[in-house]
């Protein structure tokens, strides 16, 4: 089943076209990631799939209209910032999300267990640090089982030690077999944690796959030697090489498919290049992001 | 509609202006009336103070004093249960949570409505045992003789409710809402109204303007008869009749409702 279908959204505030004719599939299962830079679009896409903004044109359907006439109540989603009321304590917050939901009665231990947050729990949010709070705003998307949660740059504005204390609960529920969609410009964040990608930009969907299949197989080799001029040349002699950038006197070059990366050190060597750097690593999904936005 | 009212509660069962204002207003609404003990000698044609605390008329000086009350308290809580949602970004989490957007403009009007009726029937208590205390002897109907003013009290409390439930669905901002809710309650519609008909004395379409229809549901009873010899030199009246303030108050209450249930429902959030 298809956790999620969009098709056609487009979204625009006066001239500024914040979607456009955005069409996307979510797969049941699926730990999903919406990546693209700053303005994107990201967030008005969430925000129009959640019912907070209405989309100028264009649908889109949760659970194949299993859950209609308000798939919301299957759905655990924080966006942007988390939103809680101030004076009241964790428990008495996450209580009004339940009441919403409209499940069973709970303690919320086992949920605030999961964020680490038990010990706080009777802590007015306000006093909470931004780490808290957001730790408190992914406990609140787990109540009612939901289905689906949503989590929209859930790592902004944390230190290292909040930023892995929240990866670590967003990989526990990605483990649970929940579909998660995160969105996020962290490439990192999203090529640690999510099995499927979609890049924006400018409202525009961009590519959409596995992660695996929009990273390309091809091999990034990393070499240097102190003899530069030589060594450019010699690359730039060999016509199974592509893309040779210079980065720090380091040359970063990309192998077509099937080049095998030791015979290029075996012909550096024979050629009379001794190369002091040598690093073979597949390409990361920063890169290929780069590429893809730079190149739209 | 429980499961509304239950869900409303528990946002605010813990915030200080709810707790703030409703010990106000229950402290104040018996005080103000019983400062009229200081007041021995009265202008005449008052005979003493006693009107002040007796049956009948303790219903209508009480209501005078509740309306006052009203237009501080549940104007600024009204502003305060929905601007503070905007400001704390809860209603748009409400919403992604799963609660729709016409539950949560119900569950903030039947909150209000809820609390006007506490405040109403808080007022009809503290009107039965004043008059109770300050008459010899009373049957019900002389105590109830005047019980159209339960009716007109209530609607006191949901006008200056759902106004400020208005003007915050408009604005979103607390600071914005309030000033505007208080300004124009204080002198901005009696500016507007001197602005539209430059005159004491014109039509009496002067005196349709909402604010002026919520207070001349409980008008001041110390000058009703001045306001009636007025009438009578005059042929104009100061005063809406209690069926017309109550048709007007009426009207503008679901004005106010179907402006707020419109904005929520078309904007974004």
């Amino acid at each position: 089943m298809k956790a999620l279908q969009i098709n056609k959204l487009t979204k625009t505030y006066g001239s500024i076209k914040a979607l456009d004719q955005l069409s996307l599939e979510i797969e049941e299962g699926n730990i999903f990631g919406i990546l693209g830079p700053n303005g994107s679009g990201k967030t008005t896409t969430l925000g129009c799939i959640l019912g907070i903004l209405h989309p100028n044109s264009g649908s889109y359907k949760w659970f194949d209209g299993k859950y209609d006439p308000n798939p919301r109540l299957k759905i655990g989603a924080i966006l942007e910032t988390p939103n809680f009321y101030p004076y009241l304590n964790a428990v008495d917050n996450l209580e009004i999300v339940r009441r919403i939901k409209g499940t069973a009665n709970q303690d919320f231990m086992e949920i605030l267990e999961l964020v680490n947050l038990a010990e706080r729990r009777k802590s007015k949010f306000m006093t909470y640090s931004l780490g808290m709070k957001q730790r408190l705003a992914i406990a609140a998307t787990m109540i009612g089982d939901p289905d689906v949660v949503i989590f929209d740059e859930p790592t902004n504005g944390l230190d290292p030690e909040g930023i892995a204390e929240v990866r670590n609960t967003l990989k526990k529920i990605a483990s649970t077999g929940k579909t998660v969609i995160m969105a996020s410009h962290i490439l990192d964040e999203v090529e640690k944690i999510c099995s499927h990608v979609a890049i924006i930009k400018k409202g525009k969907l961009l590519a959409t796959g596995t992660v695996g299949s929009i990273l390309s197989d091809n091999l990034t080799v990393e070499l240097a030697s102190l003899d530069k001029e030589k060594l450019e040349n010699f690359l730039k002699g060999i016509k199974e090489l592509d893309k040779i950038s210079l980065n720090e006197n380091i040359f970063s070059i990309e192998l077509k498919e099937g080049y095998d990366a030791g015979n290029l050190n075996k012909m550096a060597f024979e050629n009379g290049i001794n190369l002091n750097h040598f690093v073979i690593r597949k390409k990361r999904l920063e890169e290929e992001f780069l590429e893809i936005t730079q190149n739209s | 509609m429980i499961k509304l009212i239950q869900l409303e509660y528990l946002k605010f069962k813990k915030s200080a202006p709810l707790k703030i204002m409703f010990g106000f207003y229950i402290i104040l609404l018996p005080s103000l009336l019983m400062i009229g003990k200081q007041f021995t000698e009265l202008p005449p044609p008052l005979p003493d103070n006693s009107v002040f605390f007796e049956f009948p008329t303790v219903w209508a000086y009480l209501a005078y004093i509740g309306n006052w009350l009203g237009f501080f308290f549940m104007g600024f809580l009204a502003v305060y249960f929905v601007s503070s949602e905007f400001r704390n970004k809860t209603l748009r989490q409400n919403v992604i949570t799963g609660l729709t957007r016409k539950q949560f403009w119900t569950s903030k009007v039947v909150f209000i409505a809820l609390l006007s009726i506490l405040a109403t029937l808080y007022y009809t208590l503290v009107a039965v045992v004043i008059g109770s205390f300050h008459a010899e002897s009373f049957s019900l109907s002389d105590m109830f003789e005047n019980k159209i003013f339960i009716f007109k009290y209530l609607l006191v409390f949901l006008g200056y409710g759902y106004f400020g439930l208005f003007l915050s669905f408009v604005f979103r901002s607390m600071g914005i809402s309030l000033f505007l809710y208080l300004t124009w309650v204080s002198f901005l519609e009696l500016a507007v109204r001197w602005g539209i008909h430059r005159n004491i004395i014109e039509h009496k379409s002067m005196h349709y303007y909402p604010m002026n229809a919520i207070e001349d549901l409980t008008k001041f009873p110390l000058i009703l008869e001045q306001a009636e010899w007025f009438e009578k030199a005059y042929d104009f009246s100061f005063y809406l009749t209690d069926n017309e303030s109550m048709i007007i108050t009426m009207v503008y209450i679901v004005l106010f409702l179907i402006g707020s249930y419109l904005l929520i429902m078309k904007r974004d959030l």
